[in-house]
């Protein structure tokens, strides 16, 4: 009789070896894990001298914040932002007026509140905007000369594009040490270095004046403040709470206060803390803020809530909402200055008299972005006037 | 009226023939859609003139078509050995806490270190393989029912125990940042399909297809009750056992890569015993090619279509449920193909 079956024993060391390699392809990853964040600076070198491209233009190198040099010869006259958290890298990119044209195409940027581009780009329309999930193929269709992309789109999007020779640039962003050198590192790959210096400054005589002005002041006259992330799902609302390194928390301390999260904070993620844990830290004042939707939903919640009237921050009127315009001010893009002076000058208002935050909201737009519209500065004010809301006991 | 025995099948040497060649067909296809140089189906001359195109076409598509052709045959050569094993038309590969343990994985590790693809392919298939082993070790310690019955228990416990820790970590999760990588990736894809990562899974599924490929005469031997496979000089305790864990560590090496991709390994192999019958010599091949081809195929929409990528998942489980709709709605019964 034909023998139809294989032999028993031959499938025993094929499943052993068969989980070897699948185990062993998982530990075997280290060396590409190790370079997770793309190549070493040496390996990363792009140099993008097109054919019949001058050779004698300038080459313009900068080092992006995954430690890669970028290399682009003459000025790119074609820029696309690319991948999530696109507001981030197109706010910084708009500092640089001169290139605001260049935006060949770019992701959302409404987080829910509005969109700032639909102003200051009317010419790209939003049926042109690219989606989050962008493929790699759809933005080398549209052949840019530089793509500028969150770093933590790398790995998912910016490799591929940088394998098909595409330079791509990342930034982060994420802390108020880091941003001024991010920022001159980009005006380095712009050729605006001189544009850059003007932005640095106008952020760092801003930061320096609270500094300084804050200097004298002791641990003891620091308030408790916490601020709560609030969001909305199913008819449930939860609160979050920010790591320590993230700018929401750096903005607390350069701004005079405690964040009383700090020591329990999670240290990658906003992290979800519950009403009991609220009521234990029972801060001087809370600070609510809203990235998708206006706070004045929660706001109504809270001072509804029979629970939140025992706070102290609610007998003493210290329950507001963050201020925002197109944008919510306390998050990594360009607004965090506001964010800063607004808070600095909430806290102490004796120390900031002399700060007037709607002359500072019209400073920004007019010195960082170029704008002149008057018409423009009524919406922005009209914006930030109704994000102001103080639960009244 | 005709029974279903009578009904007459073609030769399942023709179907494997013609479905080889649908799927060098649709390779074809496949290799010349995409976004660049434009939306659609591009003329080969487009493409080959064009060393733009020709990169891509090397660095993105050919890895990537190749991913869904190994991954798809995987998930459906797997279901299809899951069902006829547990005499269950309704399991699928993923049943033995290896779905929701992948899931667990990707999403701790996106949780911990952002999405971040090489860590979370590692980490899900890490814990894929977690969940298989707390399957069978759970079954072994269970005192009541037979094996598979045990075996069905336990992994029901251990999708819900990383069910619920997936739930959690998904609580955890930043709105606007992890819970959408989370998501994304809950709902398969292969946007980060490479060389590197098709390389990573192709010896692992390979011979995993290759151990259910050579088995396939046993199959239906095993598929019978313990009493017959004996009677045929089979021992069905471990050569099912064996049998499961290779389907088992295939398929999680298979979504360590394309995330949960639903119904592959559930639609396919119905579709498959309907075109060829039940007897798994020809079943079985039947099964790899069609998976291979549906996963293609969807993969192909979901990176052409539109200019950002549609989730694999959502495509296979439309097609899969159509297809379930209209084989369920057929006269020719499904149940009794099983």
């Amino acid at each position: 009789m034909k023998k139809i079956f294989i032999s028993k024993p031959s499938i025993l060391p094929l499943i052993f070896i068969l989980l070897f390699f699948l185990l062993l392809t998982s530990c075997s990853s280290d060396e590409e894990a190790a370079n997770l964040n793309g190549p070493t600076s040496n390996e990363q070198t792009i140099g993008i001298l097109e054919a019949g491209e001058s050779s004698n233009e300038a080459v313009h190198q900068a080092v992006d914040s995954l430690g890669r040099v970028i290399s682009l010869s003459g000025k790119p006259a074609s820029i696309i932002i690319a991948g999530k958290a696109t507001l981030i890298a197109a706010d910084a990119l708009a500092l640089f007026t001169d290139y605001r044209s260049k935006i060949l195409a770019m992701g959302l940027t409404n987080q829910g509140l509005g969109d700032f581009y639909a102003f200051l780009l009317p010419n790209l329309l939003i049926t042109e905007r690219l989606p989050h999930t962008v493929s790699a193929e759809e933005i080398a269709g549209l052949n840019p000369d530089l793509i500028i992309m969150k770093d933590r789109n790398y790995s998912s999007l910016g490799e591929k594009l940088h394998k098909l020779g595409y330079p791509v640039f990342s930034i982060n962003l994420e802390n108020t040490d880091d941003y001024l050198q991010e920022i001159q590192e980009l005006g380095k790959l712009l050729n605006q270095e001189n544009r850059a210096d003007e932005i640095n400054l106008a952020y760092s005589s801003r930061l320096s004046y609270i500094r300084e002005n804050l200097s004298s002041l002791k641990e003891t006259q620091k308030e408790n403040i916490l601020l709560l992330y609030t969001t909305i799902s199913d008819g449930i609302t939860s609160f979050q709470v920010p790591p320590a390194s993230w700018i929401q928390t750096k903005l607390v301390k350069e701004a005079g206060a405690v964040p009383v999260w700090e020591k329990t904070a999670g240290s990658g993620n906003w992290q979800k803390v519950s009403f009991e844990q609220i009521s234990k830290w029972n801060p001087d004042r809370i600070y609510i803020i809203s990235y998708k939707t206006p706070t004045t939903i929660y706001m109504e919640e809270f001072k509804n809530s029979s629970l939140w009237q025992d706070l102290s921050a609610y007998q003493n009127n210290q329950i507001k909402s963050f201020p925002a315009d197109f944008h919510n001010w306390a998050q990594p893009d360009t607004r965090w200055i506001l964010g800063l002076q607004w808070l600095a000058k909430d806290l102490h208002p004796d120390i900031f008299e002399i700060i007037e935050i709607e002359e500072e909201l019209v400073s920004f737009y007019k010195d960082f972005y170029g704008i002149t519209d008057s018409s423009f500065f009524n919406t922005i004010l009209d914006r930030y006037r109704k994000s102001l809301l103080t639960i009244e006991k | 009226m005709k029974n279903i025995n009578q009904i007459k099948k073609p030769k399942p040497a023709y179907v494997i023939l013609t479905l080889s060649i649908a799927t060098i067909l649709i390779i074809a296809i496949s290799l010349f859609t995409g976004r660049y140089p434009q939306a659609g189906i591009s003329s080969p001359a487009a493409i080959l003139t064009d060393n733009l195109a020709l990169k891509i076409l090397w660095i993105i598509r050919i890895p990537r078509i190749l991913s869904a052709l190994l991954i798809g045959a995987v998930l459906a050569s797997s279901g299809y050995v899951f069902q006829m094993l547990f005499a269950n038309p309704l399991v699928e590969p993923g049943f033995l806490g290896v779905s929701q343990g992948a899931a667990f994985g990707a999403a701790g590790s996106i949780l911990l270190f952002g999405y971040i693809p090489i860590l979370t392919q590692i980490s899900s298939a890490v814990f894929a393989v977690i969940g298989l082993i707390l399957s069978f070790s759970l079954a072994s310690k269970f005192h009541f029912g037979g094996w598979i019955l045990r075996l069905i228990l336990a992994g029901i416990a251990v999708s819900a125990l990383f069910s619920s820790g997936l739930g959690l970590l998904k609580y955890i999760a930043d709105p606007m940042n992890e819970l959408q990588d989370i998501t994304f990736w809950l709902l398969g894809g292969l946007w980060d399909a490479d060389w590197n990562s098709f390389l990573s899974i192709l010896f692992v599924c390979l011979i995993s297809l290759i151990i259910l490929y050579l088995y396939r005469w046993r199959i239906n031997v095993l598929s019978m009750n313990d009493r017959s496979a004996h009677a045929a000089g089979i021992s069905p305790k471990i050569e099912k056992r064996l049998l499961l864990i290779t389907a088992t560590i295939g398929t999680a090496a298979a979504i360590s890569v394309s995330g949960l991709v639903g119904w592959v390994g559930l639609i396919v192999p119905h579709l498959a015993r309907k075109l060829v019958g039940s007897d798994s010599r020809f079943a079985l091949p039947v099964s790899m090619i069609l998976g291979a081809l549906y996963l293609l195929i969807c993969d192909t929409f979901g990176r052409a279509l539109f200019a950002g990528e549609l989730p694999l998942g959502i495509l296979t489980s439309i097609g899969g449920a159509l297809l379930f709709i209209i084989l369920l709605s057929s006269r020719k019964s499904l149940g009794k193909t099983v």
